[in-house]
This record gives structure tokens, C-alpha cells and sequence, in this order.
């Protein structure tokens, strides 16, 4: 089976200028922008699921939202199918759109509370023009309807948003994702709203639908449990730079990077802590993405930061087989 | 800003909000009535002189005559005419103009907000009475004109609310929903936009249509409405004035009372209506 | 029982809203012993939150408090007036909360705020109160020159730390901490229980720990109390219910805990959804989603079986 790349992103970086007083910009230096996506080098294969890693503040969601062209890039450039569409606008960045969907994080704000599930799925069809008829319309709305597990479709069809639970929306909102038929998913935390309870049912539905419909996932999420739960490849992204990416299985059994080894051993675990192994803890807090530390942006916190890490940014390497990681410990 | 809010609240403080609500409906259906039945109310022409000059009310004249020998009453039922007109049009023109202009204004940003926003507040920053006399007299008497003069100083009021409302909406996460599915700009301001923003229309309207019955008054008060002979509360109310001294209150009374039953009526209304809705205070 | 700090029996609370009635907490009776940490579980509907607020009679309109007692150190808080209940509030009873900012005013420095807080409830001056904020400042990590920021100069962890200096300053009893760590990442939360533990042990503090994460109340906590659309499931220590959960939707939710340290992995969904609390399902509100769900089950609501130091109300057992 040939492994295409379906994104690949180099070097890209996003950085959201600061709002700054006329004053503090003429006595400030050049920490005037959240380095929010700071040099990310990614390729992601047709079909693969790829979980993006982080707390808040790491910059996974723009950077999904980078590879979706829904905020432009600062710099770098971004590939869809082996295209160059870091620059697409207008007309072609919205048909481009047809084969890049989103899932959103929050079912209760990412649906327009003034059209029922039938409208806010019927307007991805007509904006592509995929069906002629409304009856074609309809007969699509209610066979993804019934795909997520809206049942019975005609039901749904006439509700509101307003009628409906978290659950059931983000199930229109992954029906959305799906009805256009896209080659690939970002979904950003789609779970973490959702109650403990039915998360595996949404995830468990994410996964059919993918070998259903050959989709390629981003998922976005800072809950490891889940990554490793759903993904085929783990980037764990720190400060705006993915710091380690392997296959989830590799990541759990031989994590190589002292962030991912704190983010891995901080998981509650169901079993009373004294029992537990021991865990390796970092001080600190996140730095801000303002001011990124220099060397390696995790040194601040690192238990096994040396000199060499204060002065050199490390580079992202092949260590072993698909295993990336950017620590001068494993690196030299 | 004419606005009888402080003084209410003061008198009627303790008001529950269905009654202020319902009272307000009253006064403004009583007004209403009274223009569609105008012709059914009154016998006389108001425009004609059909009785003695300055009497007093009685069983022929309920509100007595003026000086020329007009029926004030059947004044004050035509002049519910005039005025309405006056609101309903004006209230359209501001909403036609100012509702699209907020939305584009909003949602496009740059320059083209920038300069929007310039004129609209210049426009705002004037009080109303003042421009719409300084307009009118630029265009001239007659119910267009009028209603032309009091809707350009309530276009800014529209533009401002829309506008401040769109850039909520702007940024909720269901409308870069709408971009990630490949909406253009039109679907997304009619379809995303639009619809959330329509409710704030209702609440500015509510509030100011009462500053719009006042502003009426106001300029017909000058003289710079509607032409004599038609009748018009203000109108009335400036001819009436010089009679007062000497004793003829009926002539100033009742165009007044109207005046006020119709600006407290809509403030009643506006005033429970965006209470009901939950939404904060609109000044107009 | 000496030993008990804080005992709640058969409360009721409900919220009013449209004509309906929402049965938040449906009598609910439980006990939180001294210097233990009970971790309250359940999800969204549960009543968990509002078990919470209705111990220190916060509950917001349209919620009410309707029947029940709630009694700590032999007072009833339910039959307290406003201001003997201000008394313990902060005093005895310490309250944190998911996001920092429902506690802390965005518009006053933190540090004004500690302050204000300790003089409305002790007779001290302002240089001592001021002292006092410091000292538990640095005892909950925050560095003492950032007394005088406002919050949103701090960041997550630092606000969620701020906001329980404020409720630990004056040594209360009991610390009802309310999701404290959901909105905040493995490792910041990780450490905010580090530092939890440590206060309970310190000041012979009671924890309330109210949560969705089952996870984290086995690891963390002496006791858990599972609750299912407003009423209680289950009661018993950590390690009896981890090992041996009695009740159906623990046994259930144990199992949907996802195991990250085996490889082989299968997320094992809990059927069904929670009910609609306007018109809970009649008898054991769990019933439509038990996997061993009895006729009985269906119209008579479990009564409450205790089995050792261990309590759980489902039919299954006799109940």
C-alpha cells in the first residue's frame, strides 16, 4: 500500500501581534508577538490519524486550523495533496474547502442557532452545488443523519440546535464534517465537552466513519488517554514547536522527551497514588508565547536541562524507525 | 435626547414590567385607532373653519376650536394621522439605511468601518432635534421631507447597534464554522449574521420610536413639518401657546396629551418588551 | 460518629424554571468525615455542582433548596440566618471552583482581595491581614511579589492557586473544591492536586473534591461518592469501589476509564444517554441503561443497603 502525504506543512510559524500602547511600542524590544505555531515542520499521510499533543498554549489548534487555511500563515508553506495552497484565496480556497473539513470543540457554540439541523446541513451542498434538487438535498441529510446515529433522520431534520444535547449536536457537527465528503478531518478536542460517559461513543463513531469514508485525521487533543486511544501517530507540540512525534504505541512504551515523559506520568491513573510508580514532575508553569525562552523552549522547566540547552534550539531528528524528537539529551 | 425615562422611573418605579407593558400597548393601539378611524370619529374637516373661534369644549366640540374655528378634536384625530405617518416612514428609512450599512460595516471592517463609523458618529454626536430642524428647513415642509429629516438622525442609532452586534456575531465559532464549510460573504452576513443580529433591531427600535414621536413634535412645533392647513399636534401646540394666558387651555392640553401618550405609550412598550428579551439598556 | 466533620441527610434541591421542575439533588444523605478527601463523581445532570453549592447555600436562582439538613459542627446550616452563614462561609467552609475568575473580581488586585476577604471575617488590622495573605501565597506557590497583580496578569494554574489561598487562608475545615482542575492541563492539574493533598494533610483539612474524572478521585482521594442524575449510587473508600464496585453505572464507568498502560486498548462506551431531569425515568433513574436492569427496577426506586462502611442503592443487592 503506497504512503501519500496528504499535508505537509515546513517551517511554519504564525505570530499574533500583541496590542501595544502607542508608548510600549516605542520602548519595546521585539517581544511584540504570541509565537503561537513557531516553526512547524509536519507531513501527514493519506489515511493515517494523527493526534496532535499539548496543553493550551502549545498552539495545536492553529495549527490545525493553519492547515485548513481558516487563519493565514506568518510564514512558511503549507501543501494539500502536494499542492501549494499556503496562498489560495478567494473562489478556489472555498472549493478547496470541499476536501478540508472542521470539527469543532464546542457542540453548543459551533452550530447557528437559527437554522435547524436540516438547513445547517443542507448549506455545505448548495455552496458546492453536489445536488440539484432539494429532494436530492434531503435524501443526503438524512442518510449522514442516520450515519452519525440520529436516528430517526426525519426527526432531526426539523429541530433546532436549541432541542438538541451536547452529544447529539456534536453529532450534526461531525455530520457536517462528513456530508461533503472531504479527504480530510481536523478535529479539534471534539470530546472534551462531552460527558465521560459518551465519549466512547463519539470516538467509536469517528472511527467507523474513517474506514467508511477514507478519511485522514488531525485530532486535536490535549487528553493522551484519547490520543492513544484513536491515533496511529502522536506529535506532542510544546510552545508552538512539535517537540516529539512517533506512533501512539512507540510514544507510551519509549517516550524520549522529558515533556512527554511529565505529560505521560501526570495522567491520573485509576489505582491509589502510593501505588504507583513514580512520576517525574516539572516546576513551573508554560512560558508565555510572547517571550520563548532561548535554546530549547523547555529548558526552564526541564529536571535534566544542561548548558547546552540554554544556548541551542535542538533539532527535530529521526532517532529510530518514524520516532522524532528534539532533545539535545537523545540527540547530541 | 428627549426622553421622559428619568422622570417614569421616578414616579412609577415600582411599575411590573407586564402592566408597564400593556399600558404602553393600550395608549399605542388608542392612537392607532384613532388615525384609521379618523373619519369615523369626526364630522368636521380639520383643515376647514366649522365653528366659532375660541370656544371653550362642549357637546359640538369635545376639545372646542381654535382660533381660526378648526375642531380640535377632529385636529388631534387627523393629526394622529400625520403623526404615525411621520414615524412609520421615518422608522423605515432609518432601518433600510442604517441596519445594512451596520452589518457591512461591521463584518468588513478596514477602512470602509472606519470611515462609516466616522460620519455615523459625527451624525450622532449632534442632538437630534437641532439636526432634523436644521435638515427639514434645508428640505423644505411636507410628510417625505419630514420624514427624510427625522430618519437620517436615527440612522446612526441603527448603524451603531447593528453594527456592535455584528462584530459579536462575527466572532462567534458558528460563523468561521460557516468559512470552514466554504460560505462566501453574502450567505454568511444573510444567513449567520443577520439572523442573530435582527433581535437587537427589535430592542433599538422599541427604545427610540418614542424619541422619534418627540422629535416630530418637535419640528412641527417650528413649524418645519407638515404645511398648515394639515393637522399636527406640534403645530398645534405652538399655535395654541400664545393663547394660553388668557385662559384657553383647551387649545395646548390635548395636542400635548396626545404628544405624551404616544412617547410614554412606545416607552411602556420598549421598555418591557427588551426587559422581556433580557437585553441591557439601549440609549436611543 | 465523632470522627464526622460534615454530615448531609436527605437533601433536596430543586430548580424552578418554565413550569417544570428540575430534581437537581433528590435526596441525597451523606457523610464527610475529618481530614479525608471525598472525591463527589458524575457527569453533566448529576446534581454534583449543586450539591456543592447547596452545602454553603449558594445555590443560584432559580435553584432552592427544599428539604434536607446540612449540619456541621452541630449547626444546621439550612436553618441559619444570612449572616451567621457568612460566618462560615470562608471560616469553616472553603469553596474553589472551575474558573478562578467567579471568584476573583478581574478588576481588583488579588492580593486587595485575600485581604478584604480575611478582615470582613477576623479582627485583624490591614498589615496583618496583608501578612497572612502573603504567607499563604507562598504556601501555595505563588511568589509573594504578586500579591499586587491583578488576575489576569497570572496565568491558569497561578489564578486556580490564588483562588485556593483565598479559600484556605482562614483554615477552614472543609474545602469543597468544584472541578478545580478540569479547565487545565494533565500537568498543572497534577501538581494543584500535589498541592491539595498536602494542605489537607497540614491544616487537618477535609476535601470535597467534585468531579467527572474518575480517574483522579481513585488515585487521589480516601472516599468516593458516585452519583447518577440526583441521587447517590455508591459510597465507599477508593480501593473497596475501585476493586469492587457494587453498583451497575460504577461498574460501567470504571470500565470506560481509558487504560494507557496496557497496549491493547478498547474504550468501552456506556449505552444510552443521561436522562432528561425535568421527567427522570420512574424507579431506579438508571435503569434504561442498566446492563442488568431487573423489572423491579423499573418502578420502585432503590432504598439505601449498607454492607460495611459501604452503602449503594440498587436493587441487585436486596435493595
Amino acid at each position: 500500500m503506497g504512503v501519500k502525504p496528504i499535508v505537509s506543512v515546513a517551517q511554519l510559524k504564525k505570530w499574533f501581534p500583541v496590542q501595544k500602547s502607542f508608548l510600549e511600542r516605542l520602548f519595546a524590544r521585539e517581544k511584540t508577538h504570541v509565537r503561537a505555531v513557531d516553526g512547524v515542520d509536519l507531513v501527514v499521510n493519506a489515511g493515517e490519524t494523527l493526534a496532535l499533543v499539548g496543553e493550551s498554549g502549545s498552539g495545536k489548534t492553529t495549527l490545525g486550523k493553519l492547515i485548513l487555511r481558516l487563519i493565514d500563515p506568518t510564514s512558511g508553506k503549507i501543501y494539500f495533496n502536494g499542492k501549494d495552497i499556503t496562498n489560495v484565496t478567494g473562489e478556489s480556497l472555498r472549493r478547496l474547502r470541499r476536501r478540508m473539513q472542521i470539527i469543532y470543540q464546542d457542540p453548543y457554540a459551533s452550530l447557528n442557532p437559527r437554522m435547524t439541523i436540516g438547513e445547517i446541513l443542507e448549506h455545505p451542498l448548495k455552496i458546492h452545488k453536489i445536488v440539484s434538487t432539494k429532494q436530492e438535498a434531503k435524501e443526503q441529510i438524512l442518510n449522514v443523519l442516520e450515519k452519525v446515529g440520529l436516528t430517526p433522520p426525519d426527526e432531526f431534520y426539523n429541530l433546532y440546535p436549541r432541542n438538541l444535547s451536547g452529544g447529539q449536536r456534536q453529532r450534526v457537527a461531525i455530520a457536517r464534517a462528513i456530508i461533503l465528503k472531504p479527504e480530510l478531518i481536523v478535529a479539534d478536542e471534539p470530546v472534551s465537552m462531552i460527558d465521560v460517559s459518551l465519549r466512547a461513543s463519539i470516538l467509536n463513531l469517528m472511527i467507523e466513519l474513517k474506514s467508511e469514508l477514507n478519511l485522514t485525521y488531525i485530532f486535536i487533543t490535549h487528553d493522551l488517554a484519547v490520543a492513544k486511544y484513536i491515533a496511529d501517530n502522536i506529535a506532542v507540540m510544546y510552545l508552538g514547536k512539535i517537540v516529539e512525534k512517533a506512533p501512539s504505541i512507540e510514544l507510551f512504551t519509549n517516550p524520549l522527551h522529558p515533556y512527554t515523559q511529565a505529560l505521560l506520568s501526570a495522567i491520573p491513573i485509576p489505582k491509589p497514588l502510593h501505588e504507583r510508580r513514580r512520576r517525574l514532575s516539572i516546576s513551573g508553569e508554560i512560558s508565555s508565547p510572547i517571550n520563548i525562552p532561548t535554546g530549547c523552549r523547555f529548558h526552564p522547566r526541564c529536571p535534566f536541562s544542561r548548558e547546552r540547552c540554554i544556548r541551542d534550539e535542538p533539532s527535530f531528528i529521526e532517532v529510530c524507525r518514524e520516532h522524532h524528537v528534539a532533545c539535545w539529551l537523545t540527540t547530541k | 435626547m428627549y426622553t421622559f425615562k428619568p422622570i417614569l422611573t421616578k414616579i412609577i418605579p415600582k411599575m411590573p414590567l407586564k402592566t408597564m407593558g400593556v399600558a404602553g400597548l393600550l395608549m399605542i393601539i388608542t392612537v392607532i385607532l384613532m388615525a384609521v378611524l379618523a373619519n369615523f370619529l369626526t364630522p368636521y374637516d380639520p383643515t376647514k373653519s366649522v365653528g366659532l373661534s375660541l370656544q371653550p369644549p362642549s357637546l359640538n366640540h369635545p376639545f372646542g376650536t381654535n382660533k381660526i374655528g378648526q375642531d380640535m378634536w377632529s385636529r388631534i384625530v387627523h393629526g394622529a394621522r400625520t403623526m404615525l405617518l411621520v414615524v412609520t416612514l421615518s422608522t423605515i428609512m432609518s432601518i433600510v439605511i442604517g441596519v445594512p450599512l451596520g452589518l457591512i460595516s461591521g463584518y468588513v471592517g478596514g477602512i470602509l468601518d472606519r470611515i462609516l463609523t466616522m460620519i455615523m458618529d459625527a451624525i450622532y454626536a449632534f442632538p437630534s432635534l437641532i439636526l432634523a430642524i436644521a435638515i427639514a428647513a434645508a428640505l423644505g415642509p411636507g410628510i417625505v421631507n419630514t420624514a427624510v429629516s427625522i430618519a437620517i438622525v436615527y440612522v446612526p442609532t441603527y448603524f451603531r447597534m447593528v453594527r456592535g452586534q455584528t462584530l459579536n456575531v462575527k466572532s462567534q465559532l458558528y460563523v468561521e464554522a460557516a468559512v470552514a464549510i466554504g460560505a462566501g460573504p453574502i450567505s454568511i452576513l444573510a444567513r449567520y449574521i443577520l439572523p442573530n443580529v435582527i433581535s437587537i433591531v427589535v430592542a433599538v427600535f422599541t427604545l427610540s420610536v418614542a424619541d422619534v414621536v418627540l422629535t416630530e413634535a418637535g419640528l412641527s412645533f417650528f413649524g418645519l413639518s407638515v404645511p398648515a392647513p394639515t393637522p399636527d399636534w406640534g403645530f398645534d401646540l405652538r399655535a395654541g401657546h400664545p393663547y394660553l394666558v388668557s385662559g384657553y387651555w383647551w387649545l395646548v392640553t390635548f395636542p400635548g396629551l396626545m404628544i405624551i401618550i404616544l412617547a410614554v405609550g412606545f416607552t411602556f412598550l420598549g421598555e418591557s418588551i427588551s426587559e422581556y428579551l433580557g437585553l441591557r439598556e439601549v440609549r436611543a | 460518629m465523632s470522627d464526622t466533620l460534615l454530615e448531609i441527610g436527605n437533601l433536596k434541591t430543586y430548580y424552578f424554571a418554565h413550569g417544570s421542575v428540575i430534581k437537581a439533588v433528590d435526596d441525597v444523605s451523606l457523610g464527610i468525615y475529618k481530614r479525608e478527601m471525598v472525591g463527589l463523581v458524575g457527569e453533566s445532570g448529576s446534581g454534583k455542582s449543586t450539591l456543592g453549592l447547596s452545602i454553603i447555600k449558594l445555590v443560584p436562582p432559580p435553584g432552592k433548596i427544599v428539604d434536607g439538613k446540612i449540619i456541621i459542627g452541630g449547626e444546621d446550616l439550612l436553618k441559619l440566618r444570612d449572616k451567621e452563614l457568612r460566618r462560615i462561609r470562608g471560616r469553616k467552609i472553603g469553596m474553589i471552583f472551575q474558573d478562578p475568575l467567579t471568584c476573583l473580581d478581574p478588576l481588583r488586585r488579588v492580593g486587595d482581595q485575600i485581604i478584604e476577604s480575611i478582615m470582613s471575617h477576623i479582627k485583624v488590622n490591614k498589615e496583618a491581614a496583608r501578612e497572612m495573605a502573603l504567607k499563604v501565597f507562598e504556601r501555595v506557590g505563588i511568589s509573594p511579589e504578586r500579591i499586587d497583580d491583578y488576575p489576569h496578569q497570572l496565568s491558569g494554574g497561578m489564578r486556580q492557586r490564588a483562588m485556593i489561598a483565598m479559600a484556605v487562608v482562614l483554615n477552614p475545615e472543609l474545602l469543597i473544591a468544584d472541578e478545580p482542575t478540569t479547565a487545565l492541563d494533565v500537568v498543572v492539574q497534577s501538581r494543584i492536586m500535589d498541592l491539595l493533598e498536602d494542605l489537607k494533610n497540614e491544616r487537618k483539612m477535609s476535601i470535597l473534591l467534585i468531579t467527572h474524572d474518575l480517574a483522579l478521585v481513585i488515585e487521589r482521594c480516601d472516599r468516593v461518592v458516585i452519583m447518577y442524575a440526583g441521587r447517590v449510587c455508591e459510597i465507599g473508600s477508593v480501593k473497596e469501589v475501585s476493586n469492587e464496585p457494587l453498583h451497575p453505572y460504577t461498574k460501567l464507568l470504571i470500565e470506560s476509564i481509558p487504560n494507557i498502560e496496557g497496549t491493547q486498548m478498547e474504550l468501552k462506551p456506556i449505552p444510552g444517554t443521561p436522562p432528561d431531569m425535568r421527567n427522570p425515568p420512574p424507579g431506579c433513574r438508571f435503569w434504561p441503561r442498566c446492563p442488568y436492569v431487573l423489572d423491579k427496577c423499573k418502578s420502585v426506586e432503590p432504598s439505601i443497603l449498607e454492607i460495611d462502611n459501604r452503602v449503594v442503592f440498587c436493587h441487585l443487592y436486596g435493595g
